[in-house]
């Protein structure tokens, strides 16, 4: 079965949701990004600091929820992440949930990823994984939205989400 | 206590409204009094002359064109409007366009919407009404072949799937074609051949004590086709829809646009125009003034928060603010009014809600009880700045 606004991925479906991100020159609002483990994706085609500075340059508002860092690896994307004033940090020791989220201004360009992989490298070139990325066309806006509003929202003001990082952009 | 009950909401999560996710949003048009007004009066005067709506709504992004459509819709719905002597038949439709839509696609799209159900449910209440439903069938459609097609629909299993088929446009093989006794594909005289099907299937409604009215929305989509054929075909297919004759199919189009030149072209040439009207070109504009923006922000707050708790609240936590403002300071209010008045493009709808939601979750972030003007001057150049 094919359908217009979704479509299943099996090959480095994290990969493919930054790519697109990272390619697609079209007027973006904000990115969600929500995984329990992160890392820097150094050595990857989308590393977490071209993420950033793509959002810092075009004004994307960006939120990240993720678990306290325990391991080295994730400390250093933290650190990458703090130095970002386009970026929102949260952590949420609970955070079992991965899901990506980019919002655009026209809202049948937006696109989210809902599936298994972390936002590391292991995620995109070892582990096998499975998502489903979702266009904001037809029945896929509805569900964009419900996602959005679940990480925008939802997941941010629970009362176990801390606030680590607020975001800083300046005035045009 | 959660985010909800901190900030008082009244059954919802957050600040946010949407009637795609919640239907009751529907009944909600905040600090727009004028155009509000306008639009309904507009609405109830299609019901007169040309005897039901054709209306074209634009706007920039955020500026609530969606909104718009399901307000009217709730309104088709919740009133008796003494023009209209049917029951609105309201039905949403996101259209989708590519490079090579031509009117087929939308003629698909729009026939889907209603679907074969609805569609086969009132030739079934024709007919037990009707002492011969083969003369009522020609007289509602004027033409034999969508007169057999439609009586097919009334048969189940694979005819009734195959008149189905027909009447979405789709080209069927000769020996489909005599098995539902017709001579040829709808559509294989153009494109209004396929509005008089549709406009046929409005007159069945009608009969049925209904009235059609498609809310299409996203019709920037149209911008996305490419071959010159194509748009031809959905221009033509358009007109035929404006039509005075059309009197039984409605629609009210939403479009991306920030000016009426900058819409798909085959929505404003000419004919189109002269058969819609320019009173039926509504801007949707952003909030005009400061003052817009007040009475939109103390609308949505009086709306969304419980005013009964959040009294409570203001009274036994000894807030010192107003309940018109809660839960913002009546500074902190008047700074975010200031900020989103400054450059009148960004005073939109969207942009407020938002601003109003990362407001309460950065308060929320500090277990603070109310939004003090800090915040608003740390969220509020990030959105309007």
């Amino acid at each position: 079965m094919q359908l217009e606004y979704a479509e299943i991925v099996t090959s480095r479906p994290v990969e493919k949701f930054l790519l697109k991100f990272y390619l697609c020159d079209i007027p973006m609002q904000s990115l969600i990004l929500i995984s329990p483990f992160v890392s820097t994706l150094e050595a990857t085609r989308v590393t977490l600091d071209k993420v950033c500075k793509k959002a810092t340059e075009r004004r994307i508002f960006t939120y990240i929820i993720t678990r306290a860092p325990k391991e080295e690896y994730h400390q250093q994307a933290i650190d990458t992440l703090m130095s970002y004033d386009s970026v929102e940090l949260r952590f949420n020791e609970s955070l079992h949930a991965k899901l990506y989220v980019c919002l655009c201004q026209d809202e049948s360009q937006s696109f989210a990823l809902l599936g298994s992989a972390n936002l590391t490298r292991t995620s995109i070139e070892k582990n096998i994984e499975i998502a489903m990325m979702i266009y904001g066309k037809d029945r896929g806006r509805e569900i964009l939205r419900e996602l959005s509003r679940w990480g925008l929202e939802r997941l941010r003001t629970l009362n176990e989400t801390k606030l680590v990082k607020k975001m800083k952009l300046q005035r045009r | 206590m959660d985010f909800k009950e901190w900030f008082c909401l009244k059954g919802r999560e957050s600040f946010t409204i949407d009637p795609k996710v919640n239907p009751d949003d529907a009944k909600f048009y905040f600090g727009r009094e004028e155009i509000k007004n306008r639009i309904k009066a507009q609405l109830r005067r299609s019901f007169v002359e040309p005897g039901v709506p054709k209306m074209v709504i634009y706007g920039s992004f955020g500026s609530g064109k969606t909104q718009t459509l399901f307000h009217l819709e709730h309104y088709l719905q919740n009133n008796q409007l003494e023009a209209c002597r049917q029951t609105p038949k309201t039905l949403h439709l996101d259209l989708e366009m590519h490079s090579r839509s031509d009117h087929k696609s939308w003629h698909l799209q729009l026939i889907e919407t209603l679907g074969k159900s609805e569609v086969s449910s009132w030739i079934d209440r024709l007919f037990s009404r009707t002492q011969n439903l083969d003369a009522e069938l020609k007289n509602i459609f004027g033409n034999i072949n969508m007169a057999e097609a439609a009586k097919n629909l009334r048969v189940g299993g694979d005819i009734g799937l195959l008149a189905w088929r027909w009447f979405c446009g789709y080209e069927l093989k000769p020996n489909e074609l005599e098995r539902l006794n017709v001579t040829r594909s709808l559509g294989d005289l153009g494109a209004g051949d396929m509005v008089n099907a549709l406009v046929g299937i409005g007159r069945l409604a009608e009969r049925n004590d209904e009235k059609i009215i498609f809310l299409m929305d996203e019709a920037e989509q149209f911008k996305n086709v490419k071959t010159g054929d194509a748009t031809e075909s959905l221009h033509t297919y358009l007109r035929k829809l404006a039509e005075p004759s059309n009197s039984s199919v409605g629609f009210i189009i939403a479009s991306y646009a920030l000016t009426l030149d900058d819409m798909a072209e085959l929505l404003v040439r000419a004919d189109v125009r002269t058969r819609l009207g320019e009173n039926n070109f509504v801007e949707i504009p952003p909030l005009p003034s400061i003052r817009d923006v007040q009475i939109f922000l103390k609308e949505l707050l009086a709306e969304l928060v419980d005013q009964d708790k959040a009294e409570q609240k203001i009274q036994s936590e000894s807030l010192g603010v107003s309940l018109e403002t809660y839960p913002f300071t009546a500074e902190a209010f008047d700074m975010l009014c200031e900020f989103a008045s400054q450059d009148p493009i960004k005073a939109l709808p969207r942009n407020l809600i938002k601003a109003v939601n990362e407001c309460a979750i950065s308060t929320w972030d500090e277990r603070k009880p109310i939004i003090e003007p800090n915040i608003v001057n740390e969220i509020a150049p990030l959105i309007f700045g």
